[in-house]
C-alpha cells in the first residue's frame, strides 16, 4: 500500500469526524532521527539482583549463599564477570550484555528501589508504576503517562503489552498491543470498513477514544510489520516473548513511537534459583539477548536510545531452606544505551555486610527510583524541575551521571 | 426399552416441548420490567437468556436468588451436559486415583525412560486441566445454577493457584475447583478457607509444602493474609507472617500409596497432610492474639483468627462488591456487608442476599465493563449456545487467551483485575471486536440450527422486543444495515457499546 493510501486509510476514521491521533504525522513529516527514544523493561517478580549485579567482594555474600553464590571472577566461565573491584555481572550475560558494559553503554544503580515495608509483589509493581510514591492512593495516572504530557510536541507512545497496565494508564492516549506471538499480517479492506461500522457505534460513549485509537493502531502497526522475513522459520530455534517482539519494537520506536513499555516476568525464584546455571541464569540470558537484539535492529538509532531495566524489589540476600531466596528490598537498575555514560555502578552505594543489611534481611534503597529517573528524563528531555515535580511528585531528582 | 429409560425419554421431550414454547411465550409477551429484569439477570448469572429470564419472572426476584445461593442443594443440570461431564476422567476418578496411576507408572531404569515417563505425566496432566476447563465453560453457557458458578469463578480467582508448571496442580485443578472451591461458593467463608488450605493444589503453588520445622517458606503464610484474608492494608506485620509460617509447617503433600506418618491428619480424600514431626512446636502470636494450642489444632486456631478478622470481613466484602456491584464500591455499601459478613459468622450467602437487596446494587445494573471471561461466555449464551455436545472447549479457551483471561492462567495468586482499567484499554478492545467476529462466523458455520439451539437473528422476537430496545439509537442503526447478513449483524450485536457492560 502506497503512503498515500496508507495516510488515507488511517485517516478515514478522521473523515469520520472522530479525528486523528495528534503528533503522529508531525513525526512522520519531519526527521526520524533526532527524537530520543526510551523503552521501560519492567521484570515481574522480583528478579534476584544480588546474584545479577554480584557483590563478589563481600565474604559475606558467598557466606550468606552457600549454594547459590556466583563464585568470584577467574578463568572459569561459571564465575562472575568482573566489572569493578567490588561488582561482579552473572556469567549468563557474557555474551549479550557484558558488551554494552565493555562499550560503556551500560550501567547499573544498585540499592535502588522505592521505600516501603511491603513486601508485596502486587502491589509494589503497581506503586512503582503509578510513581507516586509509597503513600498515595491516586491511582488516575501511571509515570510514563505524565512523562508523555511533558514533552514537546507529544511524543507517540505504547505499551507492548496485551493490557494497558498502570504505568502508561492517564490523560494521554496510550495504546496498547502485544507483539510476542504470532505473525502480523497485512491490513484487509473489510477490517478497516467493519472498524468503521464498529467506531461510528462508540460515538459519544465514554469508550469512544479508546475503539478509535485501538483500530489506528492496530492499522498502524501491521502495516508497519507486516511481511517481516520471520528468521525462526529457517530452523533456529524460535524466539518467543521478549526474543520476538524485541525486532518488532525496534522497527516500532524507529517508525513511528518514542516511548515504549514492555514486561517480563517469571522472577520470583523461591525454590531451585539455580547459580551459574539454573532456571535464573535462564531468565537473564533470554532477558540479555533479547536487548542486545534491539539495540542492533536500532542501528543507528541506538545512539538516542535509552533502556531502562527495573524490577519491583529485590529477594533476600541470604538464600533460603529450598535453594532460593524470598522476598526482598534493595534492587539493582540496569540503564543501557548508545548515550549512556556507561561503564560504571552508579549512585549511592555500601559494602554488602550483615549491618548495612535491611532489617538484616536484604539490600537497603539508597537511591530512590524515582529520584534517578527523574534525574535521567531531566537530562534525557531537557525538562525543568515543575515538569519532574508533575512527573514524580514529592521525588528529588538527582542526576547520578547516567547521561 | 425398559420403562424406566422410556419415562426419562418422556421427561426429556417433555422439557424440550416446554423450552421451546416457553422460547414462542416469552417471543409474545412484553412483560412490565422485563429490561429492568434482563440487567439483574445480567449481573447475576453470565447473560440473560429468554430462557433464564422466564424463570426469573416466573419465582421472582427473591425466590430466584434465594434458590440460586443453597448451599446444601443445586438444580440438575441439562441431561445432554451431565453427560458431557460425566464422561470425563475428572468425574469418573478422584485427584487420589488420578495421582496414583501417575507415581504407578513404570520409571524405567535408563534416562531416557524416566524423561519418557515425566513426558507422558505432563502430557496426562495438561489433558486433565482441559478436562476441567471444558466442565467449566459447560457449566457456565448451560448450567442452571448460574450464581454457583459466577462465585466459583470470583472465589477460584480469589484463591488462585496456576495451572502451569508443577504437574500436580494441572492434574488437581479439577479437584481443587470441585471440591474446594465449588463446594463452598455460597457456604461459610471459614469452611472455604480451610477447604482451600488443606488441598495440594494450593499447597504445591503456595510452597507450603516445603514449609517444615528448621526450613521455614513463608510464601504461603504471606499470600493467605496479604490476598486471601486480611488484605494488604489488614494491619499484619513481618513478624505477623514469619509467625504464621511458623504455624502452617507441616501442613503438606503425601505420596500416594505411603502409609501416613504417625500421627499424621490427611486431608483432601488424602492427598494433603498434616505430619506433626514437621511442625515447629510451641505457642505463638497472630495479630496479638496468642497461638497456644498444639499440631493441627494450632492450625485450625489461626485459621479461626484470620476466618473472624474485621479486616476480612472488610476485604472479602470490598472484593465481592468489586466484582458484583462497582470497581470503586460505596464505602456504605462495604460497612453494610462486612456488618452482615460477621454477624452471620462469614456466612457467603448471607453477605450475598445484602449485597444483591442493596439500592447501591440496583443503581449499578448496566454500568459494569465485561472482563473477557463474562464477555466471551454471554456471547455464546446469547448469540447460540447450540447444543451441548458440540461446544467446543479448545476454541472458546483460544479466544479467552487472545483477550488476556485464559481459565486457570492467572500466574501470580493475585488472581485477574476485576476493574474496567485492566480490561478496556484500546488494545484490548480491538481483540474483542476480533473475537466478537470468531463468536458470530463460529456458529454460523454449525447449520442447520436444531430444534433447541437459537440462532438469534434481526428478526427474532428477542431482539425485537427485549434486545434492541436497550440499545442506542446509534446502534440500531448500524445493526439496521446489516439485518441481511446474520454473520455481521451478530459481530455487530456483540460490539455494541451496551454488550461491553453488565
Amino acid at each position: 500500500m502506497s503512503a498515500l493510501n496508507r495516510r488515507e486509510s488511517l485517516c478515514r476514521l478522521g473523515a469520520l469526524g472522530l479525528g486523528c491521533v495528534p503528533g503522529v504525522y508531525a513525526a512522520e513529516a519531519t526527521s526520524k532521527t533526532e527524537s530520543p527514544r526510551l523503552l521501560v523493561v519492567m521484570l515481574r517478580g522480583a528478579y534476584d539482583a544480588t546474584n545479577t549485579l554480584i557483590p563478589y567482594s563481600s565474604s559475606f555474600y558467598h557466606e550468606a549463599r552457600p549454594h547459590l553464590a556466583i563464585a568470584k571472577p577467574s578463568s572459569d566461565e561459571y564465575s562472575a564477570i568482573e566489572l569493578t573491584a567490588e561488582w561482579g555481572l552473572h556469567p549468563a550475560l557474557r555474551s549479550s550484555l557484558f558488551p554494552f558494559w565493555q562499550a560503556k553503554s551500560l550501567a547499573f544503580v544498585p540499592f535502588s528501589g522505592l521505600e516501603d515495608p511491603s513486601r508485596s509483589h502486587f502491589e509494589m509493581q503497581d506503586k512503582i508504576e503509578f510513581g507516586r510514591g509509597a503513600r498515595s492512593s491516586d491511582y488516575s495516572s501511571g509515570f510514563l503517562n505524565r512523562l508523555v504530557a511533558e514533552i514537546s510536541p507529544i511524543p507517540p507512545a505504547m505499551a507492548f503489552t496485551g493490557t494497558l497496565t498502570p504505568i502508561f494508564r492517564g490523560a494521554s492516549r496510550v495504546p496498547n498491543m502485544a507483539l510476542e506471538n504470532g505473525v502480523i499480517r497485512p491490513v484487509s479492506p473489510q477490517e478497516i470498513e467493519r472498524s468503521e461500522h464498529i467506531a461510528r457505534m462508540y460515538e459519544g460513549t465514554a469508550l469512544a477514544a479508546s475503539v478509535r485509537e485501538g483500530f489506528e493502531t492496530r492499522q498502524r502497526v501491521q502495516q508497519q510489520l507486516a511481511g517481516e522475513m520471520e528468521a525462526a522459520s529457517r530452523g533456529a530455534t524460535s524466539p518467543r516473548g521478549l526474543g520476538l517482539a524485541a525486532p518488532r519494537i525496534a522497527k516500532l520506536l524507529r517508525e513511528t513511537y518514542r516511548i515504549g513499555f514492555i514486561d517480563v516476568g517469571r522472577w520470583d525464584t523461591h525454590v531451585g534459583q539455580g547459580a551459574a546455571t539454573g532456571v535464573l541464569a535462564d531468565r537473564l540470558s533470554e532477558l540479555g539477548s533479547s536487548l542486545a537484539v534491539l539495540a542492533h535492529e536500532l542501528g543507528a538509532l541506538w545512539a538516542h536510545t535509552t533502556v531502562v531495566v527495573l524490577s519491583e524489589f529485590g529477594r533476600t540476600f541470604r538464600e533460603n531452606g529450598n535453594r532460593g531466596t524470598d522476598h526482598g528490598h534493595g534492587s539493582v537498575m540496569w540503564v543501557l544505551g548508545g548515550g549512556v555514560r556507561g561503564g560504571r555502578v552508579l549512585g549511592e552505594q555500601v559494602a554488602s555486610e550483615p549491618q548495612t543489611l535491611n532489617q538484616n534481611r536484604d539490600w537497603p534503597i539508597l537511591n530512590d527510583y524515582r529520584s534517578v529517573l527523574a534525574g535521567l528524563f531531566a537530562r534525557q528531555y531537557g525538562l525543568t524541575s515543575a515538569a519532574l515535580e508533575r512527573i514524580f511528585p514529592g521525588a528529588q531528582p538527582r542526576d547520578v551521571g547516567l547521561i | 426399552m425398559s420403562r424406566t429409560n422410556r419415562r426419562h425419554t418422556f421427561a426429556n421431550w417433555l422439557q424440550v416441548c416446554v423450552l421451546v414454547c416457553a422460547g414462542f411465550w416469552v417471543s409474545g409477551v412484553v412483560q412490565a420490567g422485563e429490561r429492568e429484569d434482563v440487567l439483574w439477570l445480567n449481573r447475576l448469572s453470565f447473560g440473560a437468556t429468554p430462557q433464564s429470564l422466564l424463570e426469573l419472572q416466573k419465582m421472582g426476584r427473591g425466590s430466584w436468588l434465594t434458590r440460586q445461593l443453597r448451599a446444601d442443594t443445586a438444580d440438575p443440570l441439562p441431561p445432554a451436559v451431565q453427560e458431557r461431564i460425566n464422561a470425563l476422567r475428572i468425574t469418573q476418578q478422584t485427584g487420589l486415583q488420578l495421582l496414583t496411576h501417575q507415581a504407578e507408572l513404570p520409571r524405567g531404569d535408563s534416562k531416557e525412560a524416566r524423561v519418557a515417563t515425566a513426558k507422558q505425566i505432563r502430557a496426562e496432566s495438561a489433558a486433565l486441566r482441559h478436562e476441567t476447563v471444558e466442565r467449566a465453560l459447560l457449566q457456565a453457557v448451560y448450567s442452571p445454577n448460574q450464581l454457583r458458578e459466577l462465585l466459583t469463578w470470583f472465589w477460584f480467582n480469589h484463591f488462585n493457584v496456576a495451572a502451569h508448571g508443577p504437574v500436580t496442580i494441572m492434574a488437581l485443578v479439577g479437584d481443587y475447583e470441585q471440591y474446594a472451591i465449588r463446594r463452598h461458593a455460597t457456604g461459610r467463608f471459614r469452611d472455604l478457607l480451610e477447604a482451600v488450605v488443606t488441598h495440594p493444589a494450593m499447597l504445591v503453588y503456595l510452597n507450603n509444602n516445603r514449609n517444615v520445622r528448621g526450613r521455614i517458606n513463608e510464601n504461603y503464610a504471606r499470600e493467605l493474609m496479604e490476598l486471601h484474608t486480611l488484605g494488604v492494608d489488614g494491619g499484619y506485620t513481618q513478624q505477623d507472617v514469619q509467625q504464621l509460617a511458623k504455624i502452617l509447617t507441616g501442613l503438606g503433600t503425601s505420596q500416594p500409596g505411603q502409609e501416613p506418618a504417625p500421627e499424621a491428619v490427611r486431608f483432601s480424600q488424602g492427598m494433603a497432610e498434616f505430619v506433626p514431626k514437621r511442625h515447629e512446636p510451641g505457642g505463638k502470636v497472630l495479630l496479638g492474639q496468642k497461638i497456644d494450642r498444639e499440631g493441627w489444632a494450632q492450625i485450625q486456631q489461626a485459621l479461626d483468627v484470620l476466618a473472624r478478622h474485621p479486616a476480612t470481613a472488610r476485604y472479602i466484602s470490598l472484593k465481592l462488591a468489586r466484582y458484583f456491584v462497582a470497581d470503586e464500591p460505596p464505602p456504605e455499601l462495604i460497612s453494610r456487608l462486612s456488618k452482615r459478613f460477621l454477624e452471620s459468622e462469614g456466612d457467603i450467602s448471607a453477605v450475598m442476599q445484602t449485597l444483591v437487596m442493596s439500592p447501591e446494587f440496583e443503581a449499578s445494573l448496566g454500568k459494569k465493563f465485561k472482563d473477557p471471561v463474562q464477555y466471551v461466555i454471554s456471547a455464546i449464551r446469547l448469540v447460540s449456545p447450540g447444543e451441548p455436545a458440540d461446544l467446543r472447549a479448545h476454541r472458546i479457551q483460544g479466544w479467552l487467551r487472545l483477550l488476556e483471561q485464559p481459565l486457570y492462567g492467572r500466574q501470580t495468586p493475585d488472581g485477574y483485575p476485576m476493574t474496567a482499567a485492566a480490561w478496556n484499554g484500546s488494545g484490548q478492545m480491538t481483540q474483542r471486536f476480533d473475537v466478537a467476529l470468531q463468536i458470530a462466523q463460529a456458529h454460523h458455520g454449525e447449520t442447520p440450527p436444531k430444534l433447541l439451539s437459537r440462532l438469534l437473528g434481526s428478526q427474532d422476537a428477542w431482539s425485537q422486543n427485549v434486545l434492541l430496545p436497550g440499545l442506542s439509537g446509534r446502534s440500531r442503526e448500524t445493526l439496521q444495515e446489516a439485518q441481511n447478513q446474520p454473520v455481521t449483524w451478530r459481530q455487530l450485536l456483540l460490539s455494541t457499546p451496551e454488550f461491553m457492560f453488565r
